[in-house]
């Protein structure tokens, strides 16, 4: 039975306390019934709606007209992607590349980016702190990755060892390396890439976890997400209750304990028989992908630079420098030592190694001219034993006292790079042929690169560059990354 | 398509409709700072799905399910403090607002002409509250009025902006018809 409608003076002084924002418990309450009852009603609720949007929205142009800084990256990352050599490692955080590559498309950009986000600076204080950490390697990170750091909104790539982040919310997330995973707020993240298990308490109820596919609502649970951006992804509830909302779809699913789904780009599905196989092989084609992350920080890595002798002033603990001096003195090489590991030689398809370079403090630019870098390649496994603490010019191997010269009998250039006189904090790499075919003879299960800057400075004075070690707080270290051929069966 | 061009297309099929996406999640949640995450979530979503949404379909249709998405998804985050409507009559409203978004470019174009023939006393209140986002209490002080006043002021210029609209596309209507 239709109760009588409600007047339409009284609907609009509702709608009125809707829109300026004073509308009681109460009066919520009316008006949602009426909504809900009143067809007539509720479309006029929507114009009234719609009047005020557009008055709000006016003739300025509103920050709702804007892309936010991160999508302008991820824009920019996909229009760069196509000179990047190898499509598996997208996604894995390159933000350096795509702050460049912002710069180039900046043009499509007219009329859609006004400026930073309004509320990003609420944000700075942390949403939460990495509480645990076991045999962990970081890779590209936002934010310092040591336990105990404070979450910040960002991107963090885990390459291995289990990582256990708190969020200030209660939520508590147990990553599994390799995993590529965002922190948005305290109640929001992203897994893009992995597997992480979530231990959310009533506190956290909503806490939310993005997928390549879809988003994992919780409700007050444990629940494990095994995410492939590629193909299907898994999320399994071990206790409680979440929501799967599927985005190509917009379906929900509501997953109970002991349910699972698993969900692609096109479709999801709950599983509720037996359908761990399926999700487990889900996981595995994510751990087997056939990318390798390696630092100078993994294993038995080491990074380290030498200094011409008489070179008492301006080190570095967090920074390997590289000078090419006008005298004899403060010259500056690096030295980087990966363990390849059980990498069978000849199984790298392609490679690519990155140096972060922040600012050292010392020198002048005005007395650098745009720099160039060559990267050398150890070719005698011999040679490899080198030792952090002991190395100097003298026993450096394959050093030549001049300030980028390398005795090439025993190393070879692998690839070159600039930076110019003005960047400070930027990313470079070098990657290429000559690199993943010197990496594919290495028989020793260990390489040594050599970085020189062959540009001297113009006088003396100049200024001393420097990229991140295995010491940096915040700049990942020296990283190889490896694409492989599929290992043959 | 290559990503750049895939970057391309995405960028201007979202600028063909950013205002009218902006106007339309503005329409389903009254807070701009609301709105404005929930938009720009929204917008990230767009771009990561934007592989599942088939060139030459209504891109603006598609986004919106993105955003509707996106307001239930922020709602359920919500502390209970903030009042909003539970999920059944946001979906409810949601698919009225649907079936207006055919008409909402008349509807805009005749709000823009109705707000030229109100007096210059209430195009002057309008004004400082949604352009100059004056308080109530503001504008009550700037203009001798009490708050209860400003209030019964704005009430009515909106029902007289609401009347007005009404009036305008229905002629508009009549004569294409």
């Amino acid at each position: 039975m239709p109760e009588p409608k409600m007047n339409e003076d009284d609907f609009r002084t509702l709608c009125d306390a809707h829109l300026d924002g004073t509308l009681t418990p109460e009066q919520h309450g009316l008006l949602s019934d009426t909504l809900r009852d009143d067809p007539v009603l509720r479309r006029s609720f929507v114009e009234y709606c719609q009047l005020d949007a557009g008055l709000k929205l006016g003739s300025r142009a509103s920050t709702l007209e804007r892309l936010p800084e991160e999508l302008a990256d991820e824009l920019a990352n996909a229009a760069e992607s196509n000179i990047v050599e190898f499509p598996a490692a997208r996604g894995f955080g390159f933000r350096e590349w795509a702050l460049a590559a912002a710069a180039c498309i900046a043009f499509l950009f007219a009329g859609l980016w006004v400026g930073p986000r309004l509320n990003g600076s609420a944000k700075q204080a942390g949403v939460g702190w990495i509480s645990e950490t076991r045999d962990c390697q970081w890779g590209d990170a936002s934010f310092p990755t040591v336990k105990g750091s404070r979450l910040q909104p960002g991107e963090l790539f885990l390459a291995a060892g289990h990582a256990t982040l708190k969020f200030d919310s209660g939520a508590e997330v147990t990553l599994e390396g390799p995993a590529q995973f965002e922190v948005f707020d305290e109640m929001h993240c992203a897994i893009r890439k992995g597997t992480l298990t979530a231990d959310v308490p009533p506190s956290a109820i909503g806490f939310t976890v993005t997928t390549p596919h879809g988003d994992v609502v919780d409700f007050g649970t444990k629940f494990g997400i095994s995410a492939n951006p590629g193909g299907k992804s898994g999320v399994q509830v071990i206790e409680g209750k979440v929501e799967l909302r599927h985005t190509a779809t917009g379906n929900t699913l509501e997953l109970h304990q002991g349910e699972k789904a698993i969900y692609d780009a096109s479709s999801s599905q709950s599983l509720r028989d037996d359908a761990e196989a399926e999700l487990l092989s889900a996981a595995r084609r994510v751990a087997a992908e056939p990318l390798v992350q390696i630092t100078t920080a993994s294993g038995k890595g080491r990074a380290a630079y030498v200094c011409s002798p008489g070179s008492t002033n301006n080190v570095s603990d967090t920074l390997l420098l590289l000078k090419n001096s006008r005298n004899t003195q403060y010259h500056r090489k690096a030295y980087l030592g990966f363990e390849l590991g059980a990498l069978k030689p000849g199984r790298v398809k392609s490679a690519s190694l990155s140096l972060a370079f922040e600012p050292t403090g010392f020198g002048f630019a005005s007395r650098q001219p745009d720099s160039i870098f060559e990267v050398y390649g150890l070719i005698e496994d011999d040679l490899n034993a080198w030792d952090e603490q002991t190395l100097d010019w003298a026993n450096a191997p394959a050093n030549i006292d001049d300030g980028a010269t390398i005795d090439t009998t025993k190393a070879q250039l692998l690839g070159t790079f600039e930076v110019s006189q003005t960047e400070r904090s930027v990313m470079r790499q070098i990657k290429g042929e000559a690199l993943a075919r010197f990496l594919n003879s290495r028989t020793a299960g260990y390489t040594t690169l050599i970085v020189v800057r062959a540009t001297r400075e113009s006088w003396a004075g100049g200024l001393v560059h420097g990229f991140a070690g295995n010491n940096h707080p915040t700049a990942p270290p020296p990283t190889l990354r490896l694409v492989l051929e599929e290992a043959a069966n | 398509m290559t990503e750049s061009v895939r970057v391309e297309y995405f960028i201007s099929e979202l600028a063909k409709v950013e205002r009218k996406l902006a106007l339309h999640t503005m329409t389903m949640v009254r807070n701009e700072a609301d709105a404005e995450d929930i938009l720009q979530q929204a917008k990230l979503v767009m771009w990561r799905a934007f592989g599942q949404f088939t060139p030459g379909t209504n891109f603006s249709a598609w986004a919106r399910k993105i955003i509707l998405n996106q307001v239930l998804t922020y709602r359920k985050k919500q502390k209970r403090d903030r009042l909003w409507f539970n999920d059944d009559i946001l979906l409810q409203v949601a698919e009225e607002v649907e079936e207006s978004n055919e008409a909402l470019e008349r509807q805009q174009a005749a709000l823009k002409e109705c707000v030229t023939k109100l007096s210059p006393d209430h195009q002057n209140i309008l004004q400082q509250r949604y352009f100059g986002r004056q308080s109530i209490e503001d504008i009550a002080t700037a203009s001798e009025r009490t708050e209860g006043a400003v209030y019964r002021l704005l009430s009515r210029i909106r029902k007289n902006l609401h009347d007005c609209i009404t009036i305008t596309t229905k002629k508009e209507a009549m004569n294409h018809a």
